[in-house]
């Protein structure tokens, strides 16, 4: 009997198609860990001057990877293509052909452009998505504050407890206060609760059935920070067969910029575009 | 996908919306211009010769001998045909024949007179220099100055000097659009219905009409002439810092130039260039791509474009770069109409030489370039051209198409030589056969018509011309020197340094030369120090230097290099012969002015050997040096000469040309649609619009009406201006230099109070 061996890298490919999005967060876990400490760091300066390190990184990023795959000539050359089709509207107006063939001159010359763009984007798309997946992680939420309604969301297996009588039981922690009582949406295997966050913590939510248990930590604190741990959302479930999955929405957070409240997406894709502008010509780079 | 797709995405997402609502606005507006073009006055009837679209090709110097030579050899096969199956004959060319006087004269139809170009200089009488003879290039005339700072207060002047009307323009009016591709005369562009890349006439950066420089770690050099620079590098390791040098600043008084820091690297076998934005690896005996060189003055960025070529790395460097040329991607003076079409051009095929004069003869002159890198550089221009050509060809459904070649004329000044075995600067022993360079230039120009031929209709006029022909240059005559010898030219000036007739006393002089071909009187109440009666006593000194120059002999031929000597007053018509000089010289074959004469220079010895590359030239008598004509069409007529053409092509589109044209449509009988060239209605012309030059809005309106339009519209007529405007102009220019030809401002307000301009 023959072994055949599959090369690592198809072998990490076959992984990342399986489950692509929880592969991108298991590599964020690993690449956050190693660079904890110098992100917890950056995060000290605030979620504004964060976001601005990680533009600063993300455009650095994209420069360097554009320098080593692309050739600034060929850029230049081709969006020269495409200003000369557009003046080419221009010149000869006056004759319709002319028009429609250099309308279609700009057409060509973009796909050939973009088409240049695409071995870059290949190479960092991976980079940034972790990146992103960076600053979801500390700037996409924040902690409840004390006295915020916090809403807990229970989804029910199909063959577990989805409707009415069933023995269930909410179990929070002191620092949190159940509301209301359960709200069965059947339709969905749903059953929410509404809290109220009362004292500052990470605080665990147990939803119990006869069939299992689940749970979830909730975040509060006399600060705008972002929930400790992974993802704003805890989506946490000791399983056990019928056991519920739960779901906190913390959140989301904006960054204060002045008296606007931006989100953070927004700051950190300007920012990187304005780095890229700024610093492009010192990496000899054409876009 | 990040930010970074966000650009590629954006970018071409803002491109193609813009595209789809340019296409919108001008698919939306065409019905509507089309209307309003129908109803326009002037409009075209319609040719009654069917011809929609004409195609020029213009060959400066293409010599009807070496065509039907190599045509008999059988490697011309497409001009041939054009010959057999249209029609082929002689192009009378003008007096004198040179491109710019030729060239100005096929645009407009009519003769120097008329048009006031007679040479590629022009002298200034007041300072008896000479000066481009197509353009003036005016600083900014208000400034703030700070010490060794200055601020301009406006922008330069920039003035076309040809005067008449081109036919496009006239084309225009009358709604035929054309492409003007490098026609000689065409800078600065005018404004008309069509697009035009100026030629002939566009300076380098640095004002000049082509400076190249040459950087060299070679230390024991004779001073270098001042059509180049030399810029002494020396190696650190395997690496020189050097710089470009630009333009001046514009805002130094003291004219320091801008720099572009340039840094070589030895590699093996090259040199790699490395400029901001720019790095390339050249190899012995290359040209490298156009590279973009950006000039900063504070906040503003002057682009130029320059190519490198590596003539030696071993054992001293030398590296020769071309004059540094205005970008057209950023053109920091105008080399189109419109500006955009320049951009427009180089977006599409790359940056591409704008210099007027782009084969650098001077660097073959003088050394700095051999042989084989100067027919390289020729052909890359010339591909560049093609490229130019083609896409104004593809454009090109209805209206005119002139496109001018320069590298027929090019080589042949340079190489002639190679056809001549009694050229003093034949060479022997060399690789090539005689007239190999010449024979592929003729070729490439064959080919080209060849492709052509296969893409035109009955509908198209193709026409094949060329400027002028071409003759051996073997010895130069100093006509200063002459004139300095029999004492029409005083003061001590053999050997002078300068330029310029540096040296001479005015006072005694009686007459100089200036230019290619031309004699000046020094005459009282024109030129500054005149001292010439005009009248009798000019044209008794006219007479004299004419018999004098036909006496003249070669002591080492003992021919007579002078086979005719013109006077201008006889032989031109029109508003501007005041201008031209007053004799022109005409050369026996094997004769021309010399270099130095042209600039003002007296030597010792009148005659000497051409003993330089360039060899080939045409200052002979116009009817010896015609060019070619070929045309698809048949023509029945004998003679034809440059200033027809621009009156048979308003003919062939079915107008008749206007009166003040010299020549005469080639082919008989009458063309419909109006006549005329006035752009104006026959009462009461409204306002007069100041001419527009560059650099500065002239927004005043004058108005002339009633009696004095009359009389200012037949004034004109018998003159021979194009148009009324011309001819107020021109007589306000006239009445202006009068005033201002004294520099001191007393002065001047005496002479404003003798006219009774000021009491």
């Amino acid at each position: 009997m023959t072994r055949t061996r599959s090369k690592p890298g198809s072998r990490a490919w076959a992984i990342f198609r399986e489950n692509p999005l929880e592969t991108l967060y298991k590599l964020r876990h690993i690449t956050g860990a190693v660079l904890s400490p110098l992100l917890d760091f950056l995060s000290g300066f605030g979620p504004v001057w964060f976001a601005s390190f990680l533009a600063l990184f993300s455009s650095f990023g994209i420069l360097i990877v554009y320098r080593a795959c692309s050739s600034a000539g060929n850029f230049q050359k081709a969006k020269n293509r495409v200003k000369a089709h557009l003046l080419e509207l221009r010149l000869f107006q006056e004759d319709p052909a002319l028009v429609a063939r250099a309308a279609l001159g700009v057409v060509r010359a973009n796909l050939r452009y973009l088409r240049m763009h695409a071995k870059p984007l290949a190479v960092f798309i991976l980079p940034v998505s972790l990146i992103l997946l960076e600053g979801e992680a500390r700037l996409d939420r924040r902690c409840f504050l004390p006295g915020e309604a916090i809403i807990v969301q229970s989804f029910w297996p199909q063959h577990g407890l989805t409707g009415l009588g069933e023995q269930i039981e909410i179990v929070v922690a002191p620092g949190l206060v159940v509301e209301s009582p359960p709200l069965r949406i059947p339709g969905q295997k749903e059953i929410d609760w509404r809290l109220r966050a009362k004292l500052a913590g990470v605080h665990r939510v147990a939803v119990r059935s006869p069939l299992g248990q689940g749970f979830v930590d909730v975040s509060v604190s006399d600060e705008l920070g972002a929930p400790p741990g992974s993802a704003g959302r805890s989506d946490h479930t000791e399983a056990t067969a019928g056991a519920p999955l739960l779901r906190v929405e913390h959140p989301k957070s904006f960054l204060a910029l002045g008296s606007f409240r931006v989100p953070w997406l927004w700051v950190l894709v300007s920012e990187t575009f304005l780095f890229v502008l700024a610093f492009k010509g010192r990496f000899g780079v054409e876009l | 996908m990040g930010p970074g797709a966000g650009f590629a995405f954006l970018g071409s997402f803002f491109a193609l919306v813009g595209a789809l609502g340019l296409t919108l606005l001008a698919l939306l507006a065409w019905p509507l211009r089309a209307l309003l073009r129908l109803g326009r006055p002037g409009r075209r009837p319609g040719s009654d010769r069917g011809i929609r679209r004409a195609v020029i090709l213009g060959f400066d110097g293409m010599e009807p001998s070496l065509f039907e030579k190599f045509a008999k050899k059988g490697v011309l096969p497409n001009l041939s045909r054009l010959a057999c199956s249209g029609t082929y004959r002689p192009l009378e060319t003008t007096v004198p024949p040179l491109s710019p006087v030729a060239w100005s004269t096929f645009q407009t139809g009519v003769n120097p007179g008329k048009h006031g170009i007679f040479d590629f200089l022009r002298r200034n009488p007041r300072t008896y220099r000479g000066e481009l003879s197509s353009a003036r290039v005016r600083p900014a005339t208000r400034e703030l100055r700070f010490c060794s700072f200055r601020l301009p207060l406006g922008k330069p002047f920039l003035i076309g000097l040809r005067r008449s009307q081109p036919f496009w323009k006239l084309l225009g009016e009358r709604g035929v659009p054309s492409l003007v591709l490098r026609v000689p005369i065409t800078f600065p562009p005018e404004p008309f219905r069509g697009l035009c890349l100026s030629g002939m006439g566009v300076p380098d950066l640095l004002g000049s009409q082509g400076t190249c420089t040459r950087y060299t770690t070679y230390s024991e050099d004779a001073a270098a002439p001042d059509s180049q620079r030399t810029v002494r590098v020396r190696w650190t390791g395997e690496t020189a810092r050097t710089r470009i040098l630009g333009p001046p600043n514009p805002f130094r008084s003291d004219g320091r130039p801008l720099e572009c820091p340039l840094v070589l690297h030895r590699t093996d076998g090259g040199v790699r260039l490395r400029l901001k934005g720019v790095d390339c690896v050249l190899r012995q005996g290359e040209y490298s791509p156009w590279i973009r060189a950006r000039f900063r003055a504070g906040l503003l960025t002057v682009y130029g474009i320059v190519r490198f070529y590596l003539t030696r790395l071993d054992p001293f460097l030398d590296l020769y770069m071309t004059p540094v040329q205005i970008d057209p991607l950023h053109p920091a003076l105008p080399v189109s109409h419109p500006g955009i079409f320049s951009v427009y051009l180089a977006g599409k095929q790359g940056a591409f030489s704008t210099l007027g004069l782009a084969e650098d003869t001077s660097a073959l002159n003088e050394g700095i370039l051999d042989d084989r890198a100067f027919v390289s550089q020729c052909e890359l221009i010339q591909g560049e051209r093609e490229e130019t050509f083609w896409d104004a060809f593809e454009h090109l459904r209805e209206g005119v198409l002139v496109c001018v070649f320069d590298m027929i004329d090019r080589l042949q000044h340079m190489f002639w030589r190679n056809l001549d075995p009694n050229h003093p600067a034949h060479p022997t022993g060399c690789n090539q056969p005689a007239d190999d360079v010449l024979e592929e230039a003729y070729r490439r120009a064959d080919r080209l018509v060849g492709e052509i031929l296969e893409r035109v209709d009955d509908h198209t006029l193709l026409w094949v011309i060329s400027d002028h022909g071409f003759r051996s240059f073997r010895r130069s005559v100093n006509l200063n020197s002459w004139l300095h010898r029999e004492g029409y030219l005083a003061g001590d000036l053999v050997g002078a340094r300068g330029d310029w007739f540096e040296g001479a006393d005015w006072q005694k002089s009686r007459a100089y030369s200036l230019g290619l071909c031309g004699i000046y009187v020094n005459q009282k109440g024109r030129e500054k120090c005149g001292i010439v009666e005009p009248g009798q006593e000019t044209r008794r000194l006219k007479a004299e230097i004419i018999t004098g120059l036909l006496n003249l002999k070669d002591p080492a031929t003992g021919l007579s290099p002078v086979a005719e000597v013109l006077d201008t007053s006889e032989l031109y018509r029109g508003p501007y012969t005041e201008d031209a000089p007053d004799l022109i010289v005409a050369y026996r074959e094997g004769y021309r002015t010399s270099w130095e004469s042209a600039l003002g220079r007296v030597t010792s010895e009148v005659f000497q050997d051409n003993v330089r590359s360039w060899s080939g030239d045409h200052l002979l008598r116009a009817g010896e040096i015609p060019g070619v004509f070929f045309s698809n069409k048949t023509l029945d007529c004998d003679r034809i000469g440059l200033e027809d053409l621009a009156p048979t092509l308003l003919s062939a589109f079915g107008f008749s040309p206007p009166s003040y044209m010299d020549g005469k449509p080639l082919w008989h009988g009458p063309a419909q649609g109006s006549t005329g060239s006035e752009p104006v209605g026959q009462e009461g012309m409204k306002a007069l619009k100041a001419p527009q030059q560059r650099g500065r809005k002239m927004p005043r309106k004058i108005s002339i009406e009633g009696d004095l339009l009359r009389r200012v519209r037949k004034a004109r007529l018998a003159a021979g201006y194009a148009s009324d405007e011309e001819f107020v102009r021109h007589a306000l220019e006239k009445e202006i230099e009068r005033i201002e030809s004294s520099d001191d401002e007393d002065a001047v307000k005496t002479r404003l109070q003798g006219l009774g301009y000021i009491s």
